[in-house]
Formats: C-alpha cells, structure tokens, sequence
C-alpha cells in the first residue's frame, strides 16, 4: 500500500467556510481499493471536508489532489461519483432510468445512450443485483433499495473514487448491514476508492482500512481496526 | 400505448384542432367558400390559429423550463416575475410614450418589443441575483418579490394613467391570440419562438441531470451557472416574446407539462419536451376555440379561458398524484 501513487491527496489542507476554519493542516492519503471512514461528532467539519473535496466550497489554503493533478469542478465526475444521504424523488423514472444517469458524463450532447453505456448499466444492474427491480419506478422502492440503486449509479460512473455522505443515515439495521456488505464488495472487488462519511462505529472495526478522525479542529488516521468510543471524547 | 402511437394520436388531435381554429368563427368557414369568408381566413383566423399553434406551445415549454430548473411543481413564467416585466414594458409603452410618435415600425411593435424588453430586464435581473444564491428555490422566492415589486410599479402607471390608456392596458392584460394579425409583422414573434424552443431540444440532457438535484447534476459534470443562465434567458425571451404577442397567459405555462409527464407517464425530458410542445400547442388552439365559439357576443378574454381550464387541471393533477 505505502509504495502506491495515491488516489486522493489532501495536502496541507484547511477546510471552513466564510473563513472559519473548521480543519486545518489535513494531509492524507487514499490509496486505490481502500474503503475509508470518515467520523467526528457533529458540526467537526465533515460534511465540509466532502464539499471541499467535491470544490463545492473552496478550501482556505492547501489542496486536493487527484493522482498529482488539481481538478476544476467540472472534471471531477470522471474521478468521483457521489452518494447523497437524502432521498430524491422523480416521476417515472425506473431503476434502470436512475442508473442510466450515471452515464451522462460519458455521453454526447443529447444524453444518449451508446452501446457501450447500456452494457455498463446492465453490469452495475448485475453487479448489485438488482435485476428483479430493474422496471420499478424508483419513487416505489424501499429507502435501502433506493440508496442501492443510488450506488449502482455510481458504479456506472466507472470512476476511481466513490463518495458517500452518510449513506445510511436513514435505514433500518437490515439495511444498514446490506449497504456495509456492498461497500466492502466494492473496495475489494471492483477496486474502488471509497470515502464515506458515517457515525456508525462497529462498521468501521469491522469492515474499513482507515478512519479519518475529525476532532478539534484535525483530522487524523486510525486503522480502522483501531478506532474506539473513546477516541471520540 | 407507446411514445410514438401517443404522439401520432396528438398529432392527429392537432391538426383537427387546427382545422376547427380556421372553419369557426363568426361565420363556419366550411361549405361556406364566399370571398368574404375567405379573406376572413386568410386576414384573421389563420394568424391567429398559428398564433395560438406556436405561442401555446412556446409558454408551455418555458414552464417546464422553470419546472425542472426549480424542481417545483408550482413554477410558471408567471412565478417569476418576467410576465410582469413584461407588463411593465407594456405598460410604458402605453402610459409614457403612446402620443409621442416615438415608435418602431408600428406602435404596437414598439410596445411588444417594451414588453420583450421588460421580460429580459427581469430576467437579467434574476441571472445576477442568481449568481449570490446557492439554491434554486431562493431564486423562486426572489422571483415573487420582483414581480410583486414590478407589478407596484405598474400599478402606479395605471393609477396615473388617462382613461383611454388605463382601458388598452387592462384589455392587453386579458389575453388574446389575435392582438397582432398582421403577416408582415407576425414573423418577427414567430420566428424567434420556433428557434428558442428548438434550442430547447439541445437542452435535454442538462434538464435530466437538473432532475435529480443540483448536488448530483454538478457531481454528474454539468456546468450549473452556465446552464441555469442560458435556461432562464430562454424563458426569458419565450416569455417576453409570447407576452408582448398575447399579453399574460396564465395557467398554460404551469399546466402543460404535468399534463404531459402524466400523459407519458416520465419525467425524461427526451420525450416530455416533445409532448409538452404538442399539448401546449393543442391547449392553445382549445383555449383559441373556446374563446370565440359561435354564439358568443364578441371573444371571452383569453386569460379567462385559460385559467378556467388550467386551474382545474392543476388541482386534478395535484390529486391524482397524491401531491397533497
């Protein structure tokens, strides 16, 4: 791991908004294939690390790096693909509709679809198993379901780093568990570098490479197996 | 039924209302082939069918514009407050320079192109507002005040307005799809809305992405500000456009594109840009029908027609879709 170039680079970073500093002097790495947590009680900057890393806010000093490149907004989406906590709503759209859309950034102007695209879609459709609910409208599916989907999306994205907020900020512990499963199955098996945001402690022992700690205005790393109740006081 | 059979049958349903819009009238232009009747035809009832044909259509899809970009059922040209510039343009054409002989090729060109004018003055407006806000909504909320705002402004006009102007602003303000018959001038409206709503179609896949929200359509790759800016100048101008030709129509803008979603069963703008047209172009030519059927004393107000069927339909759909 330590010989790799790595995907994600925060380097001297400062994170805040109307010059508040909210983290300061961040620099971490995230190799290909890890799967990391980010954690910290509420209002430790989480969420702004994400906005700042995604450039929907800018940072207060330091970069972001992506390989060894600084990226504009719009060249993220062949590096990131996101995952949001809440539930979007949209008449008529299937399941295959909602992750067809992550193919936009591949297609020509009009959003259409090549053969390759549909290839795609139907192996993120595979690959989550999600055939039998292919058809369903998405306003029709259950919140773990539709966050499922949501990450299929992603993965048609066919980028290198998946970011998730929260993912499971709403769901019941059956579902909880099934999206934990599927995020180990993609850092191991598809190889994706995965940053999600979440409070749930047992999920990052068991299951992520890292922690990233947001506490009093820093953000160490932990071995996930590490991590403890009490690194929070 | 599939998209193309359920466009084949709007298509059809359109030509017959197209057929309806030029035969009544006063006078049933078909078996009826007299001169009179025909020039009837030709002066009147086909400028104002294509009128209604192209402007139904027109404000419709500025509707569905600001629809998607709010992600708000409730979004129209009117919302916004660009039907009001409009109106304020109107209403100085009328109140402040009608006597002066200041005009453009026709006075009645000068005021559309004040209305036009006014619309993109708004617009303008609401583009540099948009720059400071982050969301979508608080544009729509900043889009109310400036139309409650314009509309204070226009009221003053008309407070201080003589009689004679008072009554041509007020009878502007209902509606009508036959305010402009004449073909030389025509064209300059028509032209210009048929380009916009083309425009419209290279739009489509900003307008899905802009489905799913503002978070994911910019971590999909779309450029927000750009699009939203050529998104509002387009409803900007359609609306100005329209407006100046009409005068305010109401409902059409927010009742259409339900009523094609709910036709076609899909929010993908691939197809609800095209169905949107076809039944704003129909609605438009219902709403044309209904206003001179025979036996009326004169035509009833186009605003009166529209709102009486679109209200309605707004409710319905709010119904039907459990958006209460």
């Amino acid at each position: 791991m330590e010989n790799q170039t790595p995907i994600l680079s925060l380097t001297n970073l400062e994170v805040g908004y109307n010059s508040k500093s909210l983290l300061s002097a961040v620099n971490l790495n995230a190799n290909k294939g890890e799967l990391i947590a980010l954690m910290g009680l509420n209002g430790t900057g989480k969420t702004t690390l994400f906005k700042t890393i995604l450039k929907e806010t800018p940072s207060l000093s330091g970069k972001v790096l992506f390989g060894d490149k600084e990226l504009e907004i719009n060249q993220l989406q062949s590096q990131i693909s996101v995952v949001y906590t809440e539930r979007i709503s949209i008449y008529g759209f299937s399941v295959t509709d909602m992750i067809a859309m992550g193919r936009m950034p591949h297609t020509n102007r009009f959003g259409k679809l090549t053969a390759k695209d549909k290839e795609v879609i139907h192996t993120s459709i595979k690959s989550l198993k999600l055939e039998d609910i292919a058809e369903t409208q998405i306003d029709n599916l259950s919140d773990g379901q539709f966050q499922k989907v949501m990450i299929a999306r992603a993965l048609a994205q066919e980028t290198t780093i998946l970011l998730l907020d929260e993912p499971t900020a709403f769901l019941d512990i059956k579902n909880k568990k099934m999206i934990h499963e599927l995020l180990v199955d993609l850092s191991q098996n598809h190889n994706k570098t995965i940053l999600v945001s979440t409070h749930d402690l047992s999920f990052c022992q068991s299951h992520c490479d890292k922690v990233w700690l947001a506490k009093e205005g820093k953000l160490s790393e932990k071995l996930g197996k590490e991590i403890k109740e009490l690194d929070f006081d | 039924m599939s998209f193309v059979n359920k466009f084949i049958g709007l298509s059809i349903i359109l030509l017959l209302l197209l057929f309806v819009g030029v035969s009544l009238g006063s006078v049933l232009a078909f078996p009826d082939f007299s001169d009179e009747t025909t020039l009837n035809i030709f002066k009147l009832r086909i400028p104002r069918t294509i009128t209604a044909l192209v402007c139904g259509a027109g404000i419709a899809i500025a509707g569905l514009l600001m629809q998607t970009l709010f992600r708000n059922p409730l979004a129209g040209p009117s919302v916004l407050g660009i039907s009001s510039g409009s109106s304020l343009g109107v209403a100085l054409g009328i109140f402040i320079l009608n006597g002066t002989g200041i005009s453009i090729i026709s006075e009645r060109l000068t005021v559309s192109t004040l209305a036009v004018i006014g619309a993109l003055a708004v617009t303008f407006l609401l583009l540099f507002v948009s720059k400071y806000l982050r969301k979508s909504n608080t544009l729509l909320i900043v889009g109310l005040m400036v139309g409650y705002f314009v509309s204070s402004i226009v009221n003053v006009f008309s407070f201080y307005g003589n009689k004679t102007n008072l009554q041509s602003f007020v009878y502007w303000g209902l509606g009508s799809f036959d305010k402009e018959v004449d073909f030389a001038i025509l064209p300059y409206y028509y032209v210009p809305v048929i380009l916009l709503i083309v425009i419209v179609f290279l739009l489509q896949k900003p307008l899905n992405l802009l489905l799913m929200g503002e978070k994911y359509a910019v971590s999909l790759g779309l450029n927000i500000k750009r699009n939203r800016f050529i998104i509002i100048l387009v409803v900007g101008l359609l609306t100005g456009l329209i407006t100046a030709l009409c005068g305010p129509i109401a409902f059409l803008g927010i009742a259409t594109p339900h009523l094609a979603r709910n036709f076609i069963s899909s929010s993908n703008h691939k197809h609800v840009i095209p169905f949107t047209i076809m039944l704003g172009a129909c609605l438009g030519l219902i709403c044309d029908i209904i206003s001179r059927l025979p036996g009326l004393d004169g035509n009833l107000p186009l605003n009166a027609v529209t709102s009486f069927i679109g209200a309605p339909l707004v409710i319905w759909i709010i119904f039907k879709n459990k958006m209460v």
